[in-house]
C-alpha cells in the first residue's frame, strides 16, 4: 500500500500544471474570446489542472433550469441513411406527380392555404393566434376561388422583412457626444471631449468628428406639455397608446408624475437626457408627460416641482418602436435632497419601481462602505419589486408570481409560475424548435437552428424574429448558447464558435 | 516602401486609430463616470500592452463593462450605482447556483463583493479587484468566475476538515484527484498511457480530464468549449479509440507482441480507466490562486 501511495504521489507531482490563469483569462476562454496562442496555453493548463477545471465549469452560466441545449439524434450510418433517403426521394416524387395531376383536374386548396400559412410562421405569434381563430370557412373562402398553382412567392419571402430595427439609428446614438449630468447640481453639460490625447499627439475633438455623420434623420420631438391639446389622455397606458400610433419612427416614453399619495402633479418639470441631448417638457393637469420619435439607447430622466424633492431616473432604455411608461413619485420635501428612481424595464404599460435614496457622499472607507452596504440591500428590495411587478402577470387578482423559462427536449419554449411544477408551452413561430434561452425579467431570447433568434419585451406574450447581422452577413449558424446579463447586452454563441455580441437590446450586434 | 510613401501612410493610420479610439471612448460612457479622455487611453494601453498580443488590440474588448470596472475601482458613486443595478442581483444568483444553498450563497457573495469594493489599503488608495478587470470576456462572466474561484479557494482551504463521506456526497461537485485508486500492475501499460495522452492535443486531455476524470457531462463540456454536445459525444468516443490504439502501439514498441498488447488492455479495463485518470490529474492540495498571487495580480493590474 505504502509502495502504490509513493508512486502516485510521484505521478501527481510530475503533473504540475504551472501557474494558475487569472479569472480575467478563464472568463475570455469561457466566452471564446481568446487568441489562438492564447487559447492553447489556456486550455493545456485546465487540462492538467482540476482546480482550474473546477472554476471554470461553476462559473460556467446555470444550463439546468435556464438554458438546456437538446441533444441530436444520434448520426444513422451513411449506407442507411442512402436507403432512407432514397426511398423518401422516390415517394416525395410520388406524391408530387401526384399532386400535379389532381392539381390540374381541380381547384387546389391545400396548397393555396399553405401559402398564408407560410406567411404566418414568419410573423408574431399575436397575428398568427388571431388567424389560427378564424374559422375554418371563412379562411378556405379565398383559396376556393382560385385555380391557380399557388406562387412560390410567400415561400421565398424574407423574415429580415418583419425586423423593426433602424440601423441607421444606431450610427447616430453612438457617434453623438453624450450629455452628461453633473450630480452635484443637476445641470445638463457637454462631454468634456475636445480633444484625446494619443501617444502626445491630440484627437480631433469628438463632437467635431460626428457632428454632421451623427445628425438624426428627423430630431425628437418631444409631446407634453409643449403641446396640451394633443394629449388629453387619461391613464399612462393611453399616453403608451397615442405615443405609439403617434410615432411609428424611433422609441416613446412616457408616463404620470404624481406625489407619494397618488394624486397627480401638474406643471412639473420633466427633463430627459439621452443620445440626443436634453428635452423638457412640462406635466399636464393631469399629471402626464411624453417624448416621442426617440432615438433608441439609454434615457435619464429628471422630475422636478416646487414644494417637491426632485426625482431622478437612470438607465431608461428606449428601444425601436416600442414605448416604455414611467411613473415619477415626487416626495414632498425641501429641493436639496433627490430621490433617485430606479430604471424601468422597456415594457409596455409596465410602472415601474421606485425607490428613494439620497446621494450620500464618500467620507472615507468605514463610512462609504457602510453607506455602500446600506444601499444594496434598498436595492435589492427595488430590484426584486422591480423583478415581481414585470413577470407578474397573467396571474390575475394582483398575484405577483415568478415566471420560471425552460426549453423542452424537442425545443419548445415553456414557462412554469409555480415554481416548476408545471410548464406551459409558450407559442414563438410555428415550426421552429430553440436550443438555448436567456430570460432577464420579462425581456426573453431564445435561439435555435440556422441563427433562428426571437425576442419578447412582454413575458412571452408576443415575439419579433431578430436576424442579428454585422459586417453585411447575417447570423445563419445554429445556436448553442444565448446570454443576456440585462436587457440590452448580451451574446450568442453558435455551434462554429461565433459570438454575437449586442449592447442596445439586438438593434445592433458586433461579431466576433 | 519608400520612405515618402510612409510619410504618406501614416497619418492615415494615425487618423484611423484615434477615431477609432474616439469612438470607443464615446461608446464606452467614460465620461459619464468621470474618466477623462486621458485615463481612457491609459487603460487601454495599459492593457493592450501587457495582454493584446495581435493586432487591432481594442477591437474585442468590453470597453464599456472595463470602463465600469475602473470606474468602480475608483470610487464613482455612479459608477457603483450602474454596477450595482446591473450585477448586485446576478452576484447573489450565481453565488447561490454555484453553492447550491442561501446562506452559504450569501455568504460567498458578500465576500467577492468585500474585494471588489476593496478592503485594503495601500498607500492611502483602496485596492479593488475590479482593477484586474482588462475586458477580454465580459464583466458578467470574469464577476462568475471570481465567484467560482473564490468558493473553490475556500472549499480548498477547508478540504481537511471534510470528512471522505461529505466529499463523495458531493459527487462531481468535488470528485478529482482521487489518490487512492490502484496502479496497474504493469508499468509498461503505465506508460502507454502516459504517452498515449501525451500524443492528443491539449482540447482533447481536457475533454478527457473532464470526462473521465470529472465525471462532467457532455453538455457541461460543450459548453465550456463553445460547441454542440453532440461534437462532444463524437470526439470522446473518437479520442478513446485513438487513446486505446496508441496505448498498443506504445506496449508494441516497449516489446510486447499484439497478444500480449490486447491482453494487457483486456485484464483488467478499470485499471486503464484508473490509469487515464491518475495521468489527467495533478497535486491539488497545491494551493490554488494563493493570496500572494491574488495580491500580486490585483498590484499589476
Amino acid at each position: 500500500m505504502d509502495q502504490i501511495a509513493k508512486l502516485v504521489s510521484g505521478r501527481l507531482k510530475a503533473q504540475s500544471a504551472g501557474p494558475h490563469p487569472g479569472p480575467d483569462l478563464l472568463a475570455a476562454f469561457v466566452e471564446n474570446a481568446l487568441q489562438n496562442e492564447e487559447r492553447e496555453k489556456l486550455i493545456e493548463h485546465v487540462g492538467a489542472c482540476s482546480d482550474c477545471r473546477q472554476i471554470l465549469y461553476l462559473a460556467l452560466p446555470e444550463s439546468a433550469e435556464a438554458q438546456r441545449i437538446l441533444a441530436l439524434k444520434p448520426n444513422r450510418r451513411p449506407a442507411l441513411a442512402l436507403r432512407w433517403g432514397a426511398l423518401a426521394a422516390s415517394l416525395t416524387i410520388l406524391v408530387v406527380v401526384f399532386t400535379a395531376r389532381y392539381q390540374s383536374r381541380g381547384p387546389v386548396m391545400q396548397k393555396a392555404i399553405s401559402a398564408p400559412a407560410q406567411i404566418a410562421a414568419e410573423r408574431a405569434p399575436a397575428e398568427m393566434d388571431q388567424m389560427r381563430a378564424l374559422p375554418a370557412e371563412r379562411r378556405n373562402e379565398a383559396p376556393v376561388k382560385t385555380r391557380a398553382l399557388p406562387q412560390a412567392k410567400p415561400m421565398t419571402a424574407k423574415p429580415q422583412a418583419n425586423l423593426n430595427f433602424d440601423d441607421s439609428d444606431q450610427v447616430r446614438v453612438s457617434a453623438l457626444p453624450l450629455p452628461t449630468l453633473d450630480q452635484n447640481k443637476g445641470q445638463k453639460k457637454d462631454l468634456p471631449v475636445r480633444s484625446l490625447p494619443l501617444n502626445g499627439r491630440n484627437v480631433t475633438a469628438l463632437n467635431d468628428l460626428t457632428a454632421s455623420e451623427a445628425k438624426p434623420a428627423s430630431p425628437p420631438q418631444p409631446v407634453g406639455g409643449r403641446d396640451k391639446e394633443q394629449n388629453s389622455i387619461g391613464t399612462t397606458s393611453s399616453v403608451v397608446g397615442q405615443l405609439a400610433k403617434e410615432s411609428p419612427v424611433g422609441g416613446n416614453l412616457g408616463g404620470i408624475v404624481s406625489d407619494p399619495s397618488g394624486a397627480v402633479v401638474a406643471n412639473a418639470k420633466v427633463t430627459l437626457i439621452g443620445p440626443v441631448g436634453a428635452q423638457t417638457v412640462t406635466s399636464d393637469p393631469e399629471g402626464k408627460f411624453a417624448f416621442g420619435r426617440l432615438p433608441p439607447g439609454s434615457y435619464a430622466i429628471e422630475a422636478e416641482a416646487s414644494g417637491f424633492k426632485p426625482a431622478e431616473m437612470k438607465q431608461v432604455a428606449v428601444l425601436d418602436n416600442r414605448t416604455s411608461a414611467l411613473h415619477l413619485t415626487l416626495d414632498v420635501g425641501p429641493a436639496s435632497e433627490t430621490v433617485e428612481v430606479s430604471a424601468a424595464a422597456p415594457v409596455r404599460n409596465e410602472l415601474a419601481t421606485k425607490a428613494a435614496t439620497v446621494p450620500e457622499s464618500s467620507t472615507g472607507l468605514a463610512g462609504g462602505q457602510a453607506q455602500a452596504e446600506a444601499k444594496l440591500s434598498r436595492k435589492k428590495a427595488e430590484a426584486a419589486n422591480s423583478r415581481q411587478r414585470e413577470v407578474g402577470i397573467g396571474s390575475g387578482g394582483g398575484v405577483s408570481t415568478t415566471l420560471l423559462w425552460t426549453l423542452s427536449p424537442e425545443g419548445a419554449v415553456q414557462h412554469s409560475g409555480d415554481s416548476g411544477r408545471t410548464w406551459q408551452v409558450v407559442s414563438v413561430a410555428t415550426g421552429a424548435t430553440f436550443r438555448a434561452l436567456s430570460a432577464v425579467g420579462a425581456n426573453i431570447w431564445v435561439g435555435g437552428r440556422v441563427g433562428a433568434v426571437y425576442r419578447s419585451t412582454d413575458s412571452g406574450q408576443t415575439w419579433v424574429k431578430v436576424v442579428p447581422a454585422a459586417g453585411g452577413k447575417n447570423l445563419d449558424q445554429d445556436i448553442v448558447r444565448v446570454d443576456f446579463s440585462d436587457p440590452l447586452s448580451g451574446t450568442i454563441n453558435t455551434a462554429n464558435g461565433q459570438v454575437w455580441a449586442t449592447s442596445d437590446g439586438g438593434q445592433t450586434w458586433l461579431r466576433k | 516602401m519608400s520612405a515618402t510613401s510612409q510619410r504618406g501612410v501614416e497619418p492615415t493610420v494615425e487618423t484611423a486609430l484615434e477615431t477609432a479610439m474616439t469612438d470607443l471612448y464615446a461608446k464606452s460612457r467614460a465620461a459619464e463616470f468621470g474618466l477623462g479622455s486621458a485615463q481612457f487611453v491609459a487603460i487601454l494601453e495599459d492593457i493592450a500592452a501587457k495582454h493584446a498580443p495581435a493586432a487591432e488590440p481594442y477591437s474585442r474588448l468590453h470597453v464599456e463593462d472595463l470602463v465600469l470596472a475602473r470606474a468602480c475601482a475608483a470610487g464613482n458613486e455612479h459608477a457603483w450605482e450602474v454596477f450595482l443595478l446591473r450585477f448586485r442581483e446576478k452576484l447573489y444568483d450565481v453565488a447561490r447556483q454555484i453553492t447550491r444553498e442561501d446562506s452559504a450563497g450569501r455568504e460567498l457573495a458578500d465576500s467577492v463583493y468585500a474585494d471588489l469594493f476593496g478592503t485594503r489599503i495601500r498607500e492611502g488608495d483602496r485596492i479593488s479587484k475590479l482593477t484586474s478587470y482588462s475586458g477580454r470576456g465580459s464583466l458578467d462572466g470574469w464577476l462568475r468566475t471570481v465567484l467560482a474561484q473564490e468558493y473553490v479557494n475556500t472549499y480548498r482551504k477547508q478540504r481537511r476538515l471534510v470528512s471522505l463521506d461529505e466529499e463523495e456526497e458531493d459527487g462531481a461537485q468535488f470528485a478529482a484527484a482521487s489518490n487512492d485508486s490502484p496502479m496497474p500492475a504493469d508499468s509498461r501499460l503505465e506508460k502507454a498511457v502516459d504517452e498515449a495522452l501525451r500524443s492528443v492535443s491539449a482540447e482533447d486531455r481536457f475533454v478527457l480530464a473532464s470526462y473521465f476524470l470529472d465525471g462532467r457531462t457532455l453538455v457541461q463540456i460543450a459548453r465550456a468549449l463553445s460547441v454542440h454536445e453532440s461534437t462532444i459525444s463524437r470526439k470522446v468516443e473518437k479520442l478513446t479509440k485513438v487513446v486505446r490504439k496508441q496505448i498498443l502501439k506504445s506496449l508494441a514498441r516497449q516489446g510486447m507482441s499484439r497478444r500480449q498488447a490486447e491482453e494487457a488492455l483486456a485484464a483488467d479495463v478499470r485499471d486503464l480507466t484508473v490509469d487515464i485518470r491518475a495521468t489527467l490529474a495533478q497535486d491539488s492540495l497545491q494551493p490554488p490562486f494563493s493570496e500572494e498571487r491574488a495580491k500580486a495580480g490585483e498590484g499589476g493590474s
